[in-house]
């Protein structure tokens, strides 16, 4: 781990559940859950890229959103630089926003059509009170140049924007708030190939000049590993695997995390990778397996994998897994077990 | 090139051997409402029995017109194949009658696409499906065509194949679909498959698995692929050829190990060099300035002269020609080409990183 563990946490998710009900019939009576996140917790540090990756449905955007309460948690803590996030007032929470922001992955949708992208950053910089009159056009117009754009653009409307530009835009609006906390869903999956790393740069060139702390919500493994720190690996609502980006990419320990990294396509033609192919597809999180959620795919598992779910548990090196293989069961109240000679691959 | 009819009958007998499909200065266009948009410009390339070859490129390089104008699907109008010819052995496609190209379509060549499940009608059980493009295909009767369908579907890896193909395609999941989609497309043994982002909508542990039974399909049957994808790293695994297209155009063609070790084409070394590498560690990654031109105000001469670092005073005026290197390497760039001092003074000094 780097320095990061001496610090105070500026973000610290503890058991975090979110579930939606299953309405079904006339009445609407709900039926079931689909467990989105369930029992999900880590921290991020001051300054770091703490990324979560997992296939569709995994849940971690609606991690994202349920830590900013875009959508409420249906239990858990949100502590965000010592505040309790789900203990604030309205207003309170307000203010909380204006030093966590989201860009989201469609810069489409995420601008208002009929305004000025320069209206647009206005209204969110006077709503939380930056700035005022002649000092708000200003500012606006300062933030869209930070981020790669220029000054008359702010008289422009989103569609006169390519895709790129209008996630810069977004990314300006995020920005114009100064928070300390951006939470990135999927920055860069809407746009093209030859323009997904010009914001990868500007993300990466933002977080330098003004100090800012990412969580990095992505299916992509390869941009995960060129922008992040520390990982977390999720599968069907939960954490199973959190790690230093070097640690989880040299050496996953989760089998689950060992075949999501194995099944990325190599751009080198003349290489090929031990694969580990897995069988069958996600379980729907509707109707999750019992135990482990991962048993009916993982080719190491076992009798108790099917009845016990493993807890996310510290490893000597101080990496996280949720793994049978890793903490043996009987071992649960003794000091963690590291089997981490296991072979990976 | 030839046509059926300048050629000699040893020509043609010749090509066909060789070449499974050849593409000739293919010209496609869409009239819109804007005014004409030249998605498909003199694209040519081969497709070898057993081959795969990787067709690469950003939304709205062609990519999908070249496939779509293969098979004659697209809606004419406001599409228009304006010049070339598609000769799959030896037949002009261009030129065939709607009859003559149905046998040809399914038969021979087969298609699947990038969302599995607007491929699937919806109201049909996926042996329905299966059933009916095997009967209007292949001599079969009865219980037959069943015992195929069913044998397709297992070929393709799906478990419990005899009582899921009374299943409808809403009970199925993203990677079975595609499945389904490739079972189908397989089920007459066609000599060519052209698939379009055929894992785009797939993650990546299902992308595995079907990248993987691709590979296997191939092996075993002896199918040419026509592979398309915006994606590099599937194009390595999967090509044994790559064209690199952009704005409607083939820039660069070449083996995948030549193409990916020795770029010659300056918006192919962008591309390349912009992605992430999971083996190695940069720093920064490089980047392409501005964005893909709007199809209706494209650009004169190369296209890519905008965008491109090493732009000169030619490329603005004039779209370069195909310089070949070693092995079949094939590049439509004025760097590589004969040119007055005054042709190559650059374009501009510096390229900034303003995306206008």
């Amino acid at each position: 781990m780097s320095g990061a563990a001496e610090r105070q946490p500026m973000l610290q998710v503890t058991n975090l559940k979110k579930y939606f009900p299953i309405k079904t019939g006339v009445f609407s009576r709900t039926t079931g859950y689909v467990k989105a996140v369930d029992d999900v917790s880590f921290e991020i540090y001051p300054g770091e890229t703490f990324a979560l990756v997992g296939e569709s449905g995994c849940g971690k955007s609606t991690t994202g959103r349920t830590i900013l309460r875009l959508q409420n948690a249906t239990a858990g803590q949100v502590i965000f630089k010592g505040e309790d996030v789900y203990a604030a007032s309205g207003d309170r929470m307000r203010a909380l926003r204006k030093d966590m922001q989201i860009v989201f992955q469609d810069p489409y949708s995420a601008l208002n059509p009929r305004m000025t992208i320069g209206a647009a950053i206005r209204e969110i910089m006077r709503v939380h009170g930056i700035a005022t009159g002649n000092e708000l056009h200003d500012k606006a117009e300062q933030v869209l140049e930070t981020c790669g754009l220029q000054r008359h653009h702010a008289s422009r409307y989103p569609h006169e924007f390519s895709g790129g530009q209008r996630q810069r835009v977004v990314i300006a609006r995020a920005l114009a708030l100064d928070p300390s906390l951006i939470v990135a869903d999927e920055p860069i999956s809407a746009l093209d190939v030859s323009i997904q790393s010009q914001i990868i740069n500007l993300l990466e060139d933002l977080q330098d000049e003004f100090d800012l702390t990412f969580l990095f919500i992505s299916h992509d493994l390869s941009v995960v590993k060129h922008m992040a720190e520390r990982v977390g690996v999720m599968y069907l609502g939960k954490l199973v695997e959190v790690a230093g980006k070097r640690e989880l990419y040299d050496s996953p320990l989760h089998p689950y995390s060992q075949a999501l990294l194995s099944a990325i396509p190599v751009s080198d033609p003349t290489r090929r990778r031990e694969r580990v192919i897995l069988k069958g597809d996600v379980p729907s999180p509707a109707n999750p397996p019992s135990g482990c959620p991962f048993h009916t795919r993982c080719p190491y598992a076992m009798d108790v994998c099917r009845s016990v779910v493993p807890q996310l548990r510290r490893t000597d090196s101080g990496r996280h897994v949720a793994c049978h293989l890793i903490h043996p069961p009987e071992q649960h109240n003794g000091d963690p077990t590291t089997v981490e000679t296991r072979n990976a691959h | 090139m030839l046509s059926i009819r300048e050629a000699g009958v040893t020509e043609i007998l010749e090509a066909t051997m060789s070449e499974l499909l050849q593409v000739r200065n293919l010209e496609m266009s869409y009239y819109t409402n804007g005014g004409r948009v030249r998605a498909v410009d003199d694209v040519s390339f081969d497709v070898k029995p057993g081959e795969v070859v990787g067709i690469v490129g950003e939304s709205g390089c062609g990519k999908t017109a070249v496939s779509l104008s293969i098979l004659r699907l697209l809606p004419s109008p406001p599409a228009k194949i304006e010049g070339g010819e598609i000769l799959f052995e030896g037949q002009d496609l261009v030129r065939l009658s709607g009859e003559r190209l149905r046998r040809i379509r399914g038969d021979d060549i087969a298609m699947i696409f990038q969302e599995p499940m607007t491929s699937l009608n919806p109201v049909y059980t996926i042996g329905n499906q299966l059933i009916e493009a095997i009967r209007l295909h292949q001599q079969l009767e009865g219980k037959a065509v069943r015992n195929r369908a069913i044998e397709m579907l297992k070929l393709v890896g799906i478990p419990r194949a005899d009582e899921v193909i009374d299943e409808y395609p809403h009970r199925f999941s993203g990677g079975m679909r595609q499945r389904a989609m490739i079972a189908m497309a397989l089920s007459c043994d066609p000599k060519l498959l052209i698939a379009d982002e055929p894992t785009t909508a797939l993650d990546v542990t299902i992308q595995a698995q079907i990248l993987e039974l691709m590979r296997d399909l191939k092996e075993r049957l002896h199918t040419a692929i026509i592979f398309i994808t915006h994606d590099l790293s599937v194009i390595a695994e999967m090509a044994d050829r790559v064209l690199v297209m952009y704005a409607g155009k083939i820039v660069e063609q070449g083996s995948v190990v030549d193409l990916f070790h020795d770029p010659q084409h300056p918006y192919t070394q962008g591309l390349i060099g912009s992605r992430p590498s999971m083996d190695v560690e940069r720093k920064r990654l490089e980047f392409i300035p501005g964005s893909v031109p709007n199809p209706l105000h494209m650009p004169g001469g190369c296209p890519f002269h905008p965008r491109c670092p090493h732009a000169m005073q030619i490329c603005r005026r004039e779209m370069p020609g195909e310089t070949q290197g070693e092995n079949e390497h094939g590049v439509r760039c004025w760097l590589h080409l004969d040119k007055s001092d005054d042709q190559a003074r650059p374009l501009r000094a510096a390229v900034g990183a303003a995306e206008e």
